[in-house]
């Protein structure tokens, strides 16, 4: 298929969270078939939170088996990234069997389905907890080596739902994954000038959790775990050099997922701006014509202040 | 873009409806609960009176209190209160934290008290804590959501069963454009908050549609003490008017029965409005996905990065239909 050399990750050292089944174990294995050491962290539990202390903790480690039997390197690790010490225990694994750490795959999350009316407030902290906490208490053991070594390459498994589009009925998932896109739009704006990158995966697969999502609509088609693998691998290679982006992968399919805004209604005298202008100009503001699509906030000050000079002056 | 249609006389009016707006006792709620009042709603003021910087909060939150009810009164939505009832208005103040889900439904429970009714919930209580990645911590994190999230759905779910059993209302997240359009250094909790706020808004609309239930989110720029401490960006400019006063407009338009969008997010600062939207690619599709390579996506990195075409998908079945006929096209690629 490709006439250039092998991607390759000789030398390099990614820990994998949640990769004891579906997408993080083909993450680690093609990371590792490709010469990375991982640290395959999974700390065994059902898909469903609801019995999200009580599963089969061996997960983790019979991937690390497979990779071995395949000459490949990795440790297992069953931790909670949840809680800081379990995450901090990762990294930690990662420095002592290794020596280094330079990848990053947040992939571990639990999906917690639920109306409003359903999303109890332990239902909501479960979620951000492993989602939302669990990245960033890995990220926080892992950003000053990072640092340290002026490089780095982040993979957060977000979601189209609640970045792109609502799903009814699994609340507590899109409010994770919702502060998952946020935290990563942060770090790679941070990162970027210490040589780390921070993207995110949004991916389709039918595995364990997304059988328990209400999606709404039929696939149609095959969506495999391993077919997504590619795209966390790539994110994750030195020559990949874009930050702060989300890509949908699904099937073979890479896409991006962009935020943009667009030109909308500036009020001439913006002192008598008032909810009549809006009522009157409704059809403007709701517009998303002419719009940008900007890589920071200095890029989105830019375009709103022309857009300001041009209608006020 | 700018001078637009004419503006008619007629007012915008929320005669006989009632709002709540949380952490209005100062800033942009201030303003929202103001300009609602003005044109007719009956509003509970909803302010706990904290440090904008979280500091205080947070060491008050530490020490175990307990904010249901009256613990921790500072009178600053009393003031609110006051300002409007002597303008000729209706509203009462309520001095609740929100992080309790007790506080949370104690501010519908005053609406449905004082006004017998709830149509506007403006989900606006937030706390800005900003520090180098390196310097912020689990608990940093625990506030940051547990203000901006946590808060949000718990007046949610007092409202929600008002706002279903009478076939509408009004909800307006307040979001910023850190986490939803862009990032910035040291803002991690804050953006994580605001995206988890993002996600809600973007579920919400979804289930509160059959019940005529509008959710959005607002984007403001303005300048609060909530963002002075922050980064050179969100500094004042010398030129240009980003008081809070010409945000509240579009605030209120979200809440108005007029406002006939759902899901969706909008900027405001000094006097214009605008949407911020996500769109989908069509990237890169493999012809062939059960070969699909590393070294496949390396060699067609470019189309897999390119915005355009794009889709701004109303629903999830929408971007599956996408999606779905990207890969019944069957391209093959060179």
């Amino acid at each position: 298929m490709s006439e250039g050399a092998e991607i390759r990750f000789d030398g390099r050292v990614a820990v994998v969270t949640g990769a004891g089944r579906g997408l993080g174990r083909e993450f680690a294995k093609l990371l590792a078939s490709r010469g990375a050491a991982v640290v395959v962290n999974d700390i065994g539990t059902p898909a469903d939170a609801g019995r999200y202390t009580d599963g089969d903790g061996d997960v983790a480690y019979r991937v690390t088996e497979g990779i071995a039997a395949d000459g490949g390197r990795a440790v297992s690790n069953r931790a909670d990234v949840a809680d800081p010490a379990g995450a901090a225990s990762v990294v930690a694994d990662a420095v002592t069997a290794f020596g280094r750490v330079d990848i990053v795959i947040n992939n571990a999350g639990i999906v917690v389905d639920g109306a409003l009316a359903d999303a109890m407030p332990e239902a909501l902290r479960a979620a951000w907890g492993v989602h939302v906490g669990g990245a960033f208490n890995i990220l926080s053991a892992a950003w000053p080596h990072l640092a340290a070594q002026g490089y780095g390459r982040i993979v957060n498994v977000g979601s189209i739902a609640g970045l792109l589009v609502g799903i009814a009925g699994h609340t507590p998932y899109e409010v994770a994954k919702g502060g998952l896109a946020g935290l990563t739009r942060a770090l790679a704006t941070e990162g970027g000038p210490l040589g780390i990158t921070a993207n995110a995966l949004l991916p389709t697969a039918d595995t364990r959790s997304a059988a328990t999502v209400p999606r709404g609509y039929d696939r149609g088609a095959r969506f495999e775990a391993r077919h997504v693998a590619p795209v966390a691998a790539w994110l994750a290679h030195e020559a990949c050099r874009v930050n702060g982006r989300f890509f949908a992968a699904g099937a073979g399919r890479v896409g991006e997922v962009f935020a943009s805004a667009a030109a909308g209604y500036q009020c001439a005298r913006p002192a008598e701006f008032s909810l009549e202008h809006i009522r009157a100009n409704w059809e403007v503001v709701k517009s998303p014509a002419a719009a940008m699509t900007p890589a920071s906030i200095g890029d989105y000050n830019a375009f709103r202040m022309a857009i300001y000079q041009a209608a006020v002056s | 873009m700018s001078g637009g249609q004419r503006i008619t006389d007629d007012q915008v009016r929320f005669d006989g409806r009632v709002a709540v707006v949380t952490g209005a006792g100062r800033g942009l709620g201030r303003e929202f609960a103001l300009l609602l009042a003005q044109r007719g709603a009956a509003v509970v003021v909803n302010d706990i009176g904290v440090s904008a910087d979280a500091a205080r909060y947070i060491d008050v939150r530490r020490d175990g209190t307990d904010f249901g009810g009256d613990a921790f009164v500072s009178g600053i939505a009393v003031q609110v209160a006051a300002e409007i009832m002597a303008a000729g208005g209706r509203a009462v103040a309520n001095s609740a934290d929100v992080v309790g889900y007790r506080g949370a439904a104690s501010v519908v429970e005053d609406a449905l008290g004082a006004f017998g009714r709830v149509d506007i919930v403006i989900n606006n209580a937030g706390v800005v804590i900003t520090k180098p990645f390196g310097e912020l911590s689990p608990d940093d994190l625990d506030t940051a959501f547990s203000v901006h999230v946590n808060g949000s759905v718990g007046v949610l779910r007092a409202a929600w069963p008002h706002l279903a059993g009478q076939g509408y209302g009004r909800v307006v997240n307040v979001c910023s454009l850190e986490g939803v359009l862009i990032g910035s250094a040291g803002f991690e909790v804050y953006n994580a908050a605001k995206g988890g706020l993002m996600g809600l808004t973007r579920s919400l609309a979804v289930e509160g549609a059959e019940h005529g239930i509008a959710v959005n989110g607002l984007l403001p720029g303005a300048m609060t003490r909530g963002n002075a401490s922050v980064s050179p960006a969100y500094r004042r400019s010398a030129t240009v008017d980003r008081s809070p006063s010409l945000v509240a407009p579009a605030a209120a338009w979200l809440c108005h029965e007029e406002c006939d969008v759902s899901g969706q997010f909008f900027a405001s600062t000094a006097g214009s409005m605008r949407l911020v939207f996500a769109s989908a690619a069509r990237g890169y599709q493999s012809p062939d996905p059960e070969a699909f390579t590393i070294e496949e996506l390396r060699d067609h990195w470019e189309l897999a990065c390119s915005r355009e075409p794009a889709l701004i998908p109303a629903s999830a079945a929408e971007f599956n239909d996408f999606r779905r006929s990207i890969l019944n096209e069957k391209v093959v690629h060179p």
